[in-house]
């Protein structure tokens, strides 16, 4: 509770949140109160210094409606007069707790106290510097809206609220971290969602306990299903036409300021094979698009696997004029081929880090030294065979065509345990490292929903929107699986036709 | 505590499964000798065999500087001896510094004599071997094996990926008959069964390599026509070209096949049809206890060449075409039942089969036991019902004013 005389609570302030060189103490008097004392406390960095001049110091300073001089400050009168009269033009609340004032300052607001008062006025004055909304780096899509999210919890709200104007859209809010209160948002349809769904979702939230929430995927590492599992069970976007999409089917959004991404729950496994340009473009190419990224994830896992497969234990699988052929690109190649893949395999993975982190004028030297230093010198001096090359690079591009970077991420890792069981038993080892990949991929869940919903187990209508993209005039129901309270998605006989002639 | 030790224990026995079994079956490509053909003969003493391998040796990219000269891989060739086949084919280890393999092979040669001493140890050698197909194809040398091993084939150079080739074009003349190791197991094992294998022979070809006139050299290449005709396991004989195709007629081998025929009535000038989709039907009637056999030929055919002038329509052209086509397929017929039925007696056509099917009760109250000497006696009834529809991009003949 703060104290009534000034001077204390100032000094409370100093001792609580210190005297750095941003945290701001001004003092005033104010004439409209008998000049009585005042002071206002913000931290610089935070707050718009206009909104400051004039909205709460101007009117403060000349406010004449107030009688000047003749006015008895008694209590909590002035804080009363100032917020009834509408003095302040921005937002405000009277408050009395140490902790409520403390967090309002940590967060950009401006906290006025009057000499006498029993109480302070919070005024709202926040302004973060922050990128301004741009197009996502991560999922650019050739069509479809330009916007991303961003660091801004508020900004990104909008975003998500300019697409859907449902009155049962909701955001609720609550702070994780000891330290860093970071805002978290459990967005949501209220009509739509299933109700253990968002409890669930809720409960996991408040459970966590930790000093600090940096970013989104904080928060996915502390309430994620198998957390030793290879595999995102939550979807990240920064796109805001994907998390509407996915509040549309009955998901549940997690909002983390500071974050550009936001999380989608319930997420299964096809959805990291499913890009937001699906449904910009003709069901045909999307379909078709989707069985490409089916087949980059086969060869992001298995390419390698399958080389050492053929060329070391299975080549009477290999038609007898590529087997020729191979075997001339590996004529006097010193490596057993499981070698000769798991090395280029580690080169490759060696150039993508030093990519990543290479300053941008000199990220053409790494794609000189990688391409033909690497490659066409290798072969050259009969290190490794053009053909090995060949696969290793299939895999690397098999690998980029899989629209979710962290599922590629995942997969990145899966195809090194294949390679290793391959290497030592054959087609039995690479058999036996895809049968545990898809047992174990059986055994997860996301929210309580299989991950590999919607095929197994079956949904017909879910599978709508896995290996082909049907029409929007056909996909008539919310996929199953998120078990959203409204099933129906939309009326039937939406597919357009000519006038009829009655 | 004891929990954690089991689980180091079994992370133990899990890893040791990997270091222990090593690289199992681990075998790079190029430590291989890939197989492309195998030619079997009799060794030089008896009860010995001698294998003749066509290795294909991938040559190095390096190496091809000189690309014009070097048309497709090279081959190399080994032979041993052995006391069996099995061995004959490891002591080839010694001599060729790599594996052999022999899934990738194409085709197993076999000598004459090999053959007229019976082919039961490499049918059996060959369908024990896991790695080997049974669409391998065999075939019956004139000669020795071994010659072949090291002949063309046609216009590629590793004779044995080639062949493949060869075989699959067999149809168009349809004069030897298909035959791999799948479909002569089977006549082996089955209790009437006679194979009929393919025949090659070796044909003097001219090569001219480059633009150089003195590159000009005659080599031999392999042609597959003509087929060897076995009782059980044991060759008998030839038959020519011309036999094999009315062979082939009822075996419903044909596909394409080419019936040229000479018309008497305009100048003794030719007719070429082309045939499509030749299905021969074989129907048996015992009477008398002498089986009597009608043999149905029915199928569509194309005039791909008309040699005379004529004022006729086509389709008058078509109508007699069509009669002396059916003439020609019946006496091919008629002349390769001679030969199979008298000079040889032995029912390579499976006849027995149709006979068991068709005529059980017959088949199996005597038949059965002497088939060896009613096979001669049976008669063959051919006709052949060759629906002639179309003539290609000529609507009507040429003709000259």
């Amino acid at each position: 509770m703060i104290n009534e005389a000034l001077i204390v609570n100032e000094n409370f302030l100093k001792n609580k949140i210190g005297e750095s060189f941003d945290t701001k103490y001004r003092s005033l008097k104010i004439p409209a109160f008998n000049n009585a004392e005042a002071f206002i406390v913000y931290i610089s960095g935070m707050i718009d210094a206009r909104v400051i001049d004039e909205t709460i110091l101007e009117p403060l300073m000349k406010y004449s409606k107030l009688p000047q001089g003749k006015l008895q400050v008694k209590g909590a009168e002035p804080i009363s007069i100032l917020t009834e009269q509408g003095v302040f033009t921005t937002a405000l609340k009277e408050t009395r707790q140490w902790e409520e004032i403390c967090d309002a300052v940590m967060e950009g607001d401006t906290i006025l106290f009057i000499d006498q008062c029993p109480s302070a006025l919070i005024l709202t004055t926040r302004k973060y510097e922050g990128r301004t909304v741009n197009e996502p780096s991560i999922e650019s899509e050739i069509r479809g809206p330009r916007d991303g999210f961003i660091e801004n919890i508020q900004t990104n709200a909008a975003l998500i609220r300019r697409r859907i104007k449902d009155y049962s859209l909701r955001f609720d809010n609550m702070k994780i971290g000891e330290r860093t209160k970071t805002v978290v948002s459990v967005t949501y349809i209220e009509s739509l969602v299933d109700e253990a769904l968002l409890k669930e979702v809720k409960s996991r939230l408040e459970k966590i306990n930790v000093d600090g929430i940096i970013a989104s995927e904080y928060i996915q590492e502390l309430i994620e299903d198998s957390p030793f599992s290879l595999f995102p069970k939550m979807t990240n976007t920064e796109r805001p036409d994907k998390a509407c999409a996915a509040l549309l089917d009955g998901r549940v959004l997690i909002l983390v300021d500071n974050t550009p991404f936001v999380i989608i729950v319930p997420t299964v496994f096809w959805q990291f094979l499913i890009s937001s340009g699906d449904y910009y473009e003709k069901f045909y190419l999307a379909t078709f698009l989707r069985w490409v990224r089916i087949i980059a994830m086969f060869l992001s896992i298995s390419a390698s696997s399958l080389y050492v497969l053929l060329t070391s234990f299975h080549q009477e699988m290999l038609p007898t004029a590529l087997a020729l052929k191979i075997a001339e690109g590996r004529q006097g190649v010193p490596f057993p081929a499981v070698l000769e893949a798991a090395v280029m395999e580690i080169i490759l993975e060696i150039m993508k880090e030093a990519g990543l982190r290479l300053p941008k004028p000199i990220g053409q030297t790494i794609s000189i030294v990688g391409t033909l230093v690497i490659g066409q010198t290798a072969v050259a001096a009969g290190l490794v065979s053009s053909f090995l090359l060949i696969v290793i690079a299939v895999a690397a591009i098999s690998s980029y065509a899989i629209p979710s970077y962290t599922m590629s991420n995942a997969l990145r890792l899966v195809r090194f345990p294949i390679l290793i069981l391959t290497a030592f038993f054959g087609l039995l080892g690479y058999l036996a490292g895809i049968i545990t990949l898809l047992m174990h991929l059986m055994s997860l869940r996301s929210f309580g929903t299989p991950y590999l919903s919607p095929v197994i187990p079956f949904d017909k209508n879910g599978n709508k929107d896995v290996f082909i993209r049907t029409p929007w005039w056909k996909m008539l129901n919310r996929p199953k699986f998120v078990r959203s309270k409204d099933r129906a998605r939309q009326t039937s006989n939406l597919k357009p036709k000519p006038p009829s002639e009655k | 505590m004891r929990k954690i030790r089991m689980l180091y224990l079994l992370l133990f026995i899990i890893f040791s499964t990997f270091i222990f079994s090593g690289c199992w079956d681990l075998r790079e490509i190029n430590e291989l000798g890939l197989v492309t053909a195998v030619g079997i003969d009799k060794g030089n003493s008896p009860n010995r065999y001698s294998v003749t391998v066509q290795i294909a040796n991938p040559t190095s990219q390096k190496s091809s500087d000189n690309k014009g000269s070097q048309q497709g891989n090279e081959v190399w060739i080994g032979t041993e001896e052995g006391a069996s086949l099995f061995d004959a084919v490891r002591k080839l280890v010694n001599i060729s510094s790599r594996r052999i393999m022999w899934a990738h092979n194409n085709v197993i040669i076999i000598g004459e004599s090999m053959a007229k001493e019976g082919i039961i140890p490499i049918v059996d050698y060959f369908t024990h071997n896991p790695e080997l197909r049974l669409k391998t194809a065999i075939v019956i040398a004139k000669g020795e094996a071994k010659n072949y091993i090291t002949a063309k084939v046609g216009m590629e150079s590793p004779s044995g990926v080639s062949f493949i080739f060869l075989e699959g074009y067999r149809a168009l003349t349809a004069e030897s008959v298909e035959s791999h190791m799948l479909e002569v197991s089977t006549e082996l094992e089955n209790e009437y069964g006679n194979p009929l294998i393919s025949e090659v022979s070796l044909k003097e070809a001219t090569m001219q390599s480059g633009s150089e006139d003195s590159k000009k050299k005659s080599s031999e290449t392999i042609e597959l026509s003509g087929a060897a005709l076995f009782k059980k396991d044991k060759m008998l004989g030839w038959l020519s070209p011309e036999e094999a195709r009315g062979v082939s007629w009822m075996l419903n081998e044909t596909d394409d096949t080419v019936v040229t025929v000479t018309d008497p009535e305009y100048g003794n000038k030719n007719v070429a049809v082309e045939t499509m989709n030749v299905r021969a039907k074989i129907k048996s009637e015992v009477i008398n206890g002498i089986p009597h056999f009608s043999v149905h030929i029915s199928g569509k055919g194309k005039i791909v060449e008309e040699d005379g002038t004529t004022s006729q329509s086509m389709s008058e052209v078509k109508e007699y075409a069509e009669k002396l086509v059916d003439k020609k397929i019946e006496d091919e017929i008629k002349n390769s039942m001679e030969v199979v039925q008298k000079k040889y007696g032995v029912d390579v056509l499976g006849f027995a089969a149709i006979v068991h099917a068709q005529n059980k009760r017959e088949w199996d109250n005597g038949l059965k036991y002497k088939w060896q000497e009613i096979f001669p006696q049976i008669t063959v009834i051919v006709s052949a019902d060759i629906n002639i529809q179309s003539s290609v991009l000529h609507q009507q003949p040429m003709k000259i004013f």
